[in-house]
């Protein structure tokens, strides 16, 4: 099964506010020059491009988990969707 | 230029639904969180909402009436009757045109559109109810409180988001202080637990998942709220001369815009709108005794309001007791300022600081005194009311205990 990693990292650097450079999957979400709701934009483009539902609350979320939290629960959520379909 | 007083009081809550009911609930601190019950919205969410529980229509309207009024119309209606009862006015004719009715909403008729469209696009239907527009129509509550109050002078909707209530109590003060009204039944409704709404809710991510606790640390977000609440407003020489119970006098209104964000709120904005406020009072900031905050719950929102409050007030800021009644009534967004202002007034009234409930313990970002947990007796001379919205649309109430 593909890797969300790519797709993931790939929609982060076209946003028009990523601050540019490379991504690091240790890199906190609030970190990457984007505001909260181009996060919240983010999180609903994944889960447009995956059929996924992602369990993230802006309060908590975008300071604690970093790029490398955001891609393990994609991965997550799409095996579990291919597994029970 | 008029001085204003508050003359009545009308409350449609989650927490209750008169002014005592209310305002008995924010003291103990009993919150009415609980899963969408009624209508598309317990299909639609799990989130916990501040619903109207047990609010029956045909309690205070006949059924020919009720096909005209969309839910939010009928709290906004059952509000500003009890406010007009407890202020004694009687709209006759001459007075009636020297009335204002002024209503704030964020969204108007949603239940309504939220089916009509329902039936539309999901089910296939032909045709809408033909009284789909009159009562979805943002400016229906303002027409049907005109209507049922009987008030004949200027009626309009104002419609800020979550400052939407303050902005139409704000303006209401203003043209009873300048002489263009001598009264005004004024305030916010708001009645959009939808599927709908609550989807576009959740999709912002916003959302509490246990309850809502402003300024705490742990914080999860706010909590949507619906109701209504109405004030009734008249120039001091107008009701000294009836003999009316003056409850409190409001004496400040302030407005700004923060211009930079559609949804991140900015303290300089926010800071902006309270000073405004003590101006159009003049007040110093030393003489506010208690804020009624926006409080929502939401790590933004709260931090960028404590961080106004320092701006604004300097070291006074320490001084304040500041609280969040959303922690206990839900975030009624476009009824919220009114819900507010009338804590505010009861704030002044009984002498009694209502709590920020839930609260768990300090926030880095947020270091005021929050009055957690506990009501506290204590007297309170002027207070403010604050309302910050999407849109960076800022709005803030004055009031202060009458003291003829």
């Amino acid at each position: 099964m593909a890797d969300a990693a790519d797709d993931i990292i790939k929609m982060i650097t076209s946003r028009k506010n990523y601050n540019g450079g490379t991504l690091q999957p240790s890199d906190p979400l609030d970190k990457l020059g984007l505001d909260s709701m181009e996060v919240v934009s983010l999180t609903f483009d994944i889960e447009e491009k995956f059929n996924i539902e992602l369990p993230f609350n802006a309060n908590l979320d975008i300071k604690s988990k970093t790029v490398a939290d955001l891609i393990a629960t994609v991965n997550q959520l799409v095996a579990a969707r291919t597994k029970s379909a | 230029m008029n001085r204003v007083v508050i003359t009545g009081l009308g409350v449609v809550s989650s927490v209750g639904q008169s002014t005592k009911d209310y305002w008995d609930a924010l003291i103990a601190g009993r919150t009415g969180f609980a899963p969408a019950t009624l209508g598309t919205a317990a299909q639609a969410t799990s989130k916990l909402v501040g619903e109207v529980k047990n609010f029956d229509p045909a309690a205070h309207f006949e059924s020919s009436q009720l096909l005209l009024l969309d839910r939010v119309s009928q709290f906004a209606v059952v509000a500003a009757r009890q406010a007009v009862a407890q202020s004694g006015l009687e709209l006759h004719d001459e007075l009636a045109e020297r009335t204002a009715a002024i209503v704030g909403t964020g969204s108007g008729g949603h239940t309504t559109v939220d089916e009509g469209f329902h039936r539309l696009y999901a089910e296939g239907a032909a045709r809408l109810h033909p009284l789909t527009i009159p009562k979805a129509m943002i400016s229906a509550a303002a027409g049907q409180v005109s209507l049922y109050c009987g008030t004949k002078g200027p009626a309009f909707a104002v419609s800020s988001a979550c400052a939407s209530a303050t902005h139409a109590i704000g303006l209401a003060f203003h043209m009873v202080r300048s002489g263009s009204v001598t009264c005004a039944v004024s305030g916010g409704t708001e009645a959009s637990i939808t599927f709908g709404g609550m989807k576009g809710w959740e999709a912002m991510r916003i959302m509490s998942s246990d309850t809502c606790r402003p300024f705490s640390k742990d914080r999860k977000g706010m909590v949507i709220a619906e109701g209504a609440a109405m004030v009734v407003l008249e120039s001091l020489e107008h009701a000294r001369a009836r003999g009316a119970d003056i409850l409190a006098e409001i004496v400040g209104f302030g407005m700004s815009a923060d211009a930079k964000d559609l949804t991140s709120p900015d303290p300089n904005g926010m800071a902006r709108a309270i000073t405004a406020t003590l101006n159009d009072a003049g007040l110093a900031g030393e003489q506010i005794d208690y804020v009624n905050a926006h409080g929502t719950g939401t790590v933004a929102n709260d931090t960028a309001e404590t961080a106004a409050l320092h701006k604004s007030f300097g070291a006074h800021a320490r001084q304040l007791a500041v609280s969040s009644t959303k922690s206990v009534v839900g975030h009624a967004l476009g009824a919220a300022g009114a819900l507010e202002f009338v804590a505010t007034v009861m704030a002044i009234r009984d002498g009694v600081v209502p709590p920020t409930m839930n609260y768990l313990g300090a926030d880095a970002d947020c270091d005021l005194d929050y009055v957690p947990n506990e009501a506290r007796r204590m007297p309170v001379r002027t207070a403010l009311s604050n309302s910050f919205a999407f849109g960076g649309l800022n709005a803030v109430l004055a009031a202060r205990a009458f003291a003829g």
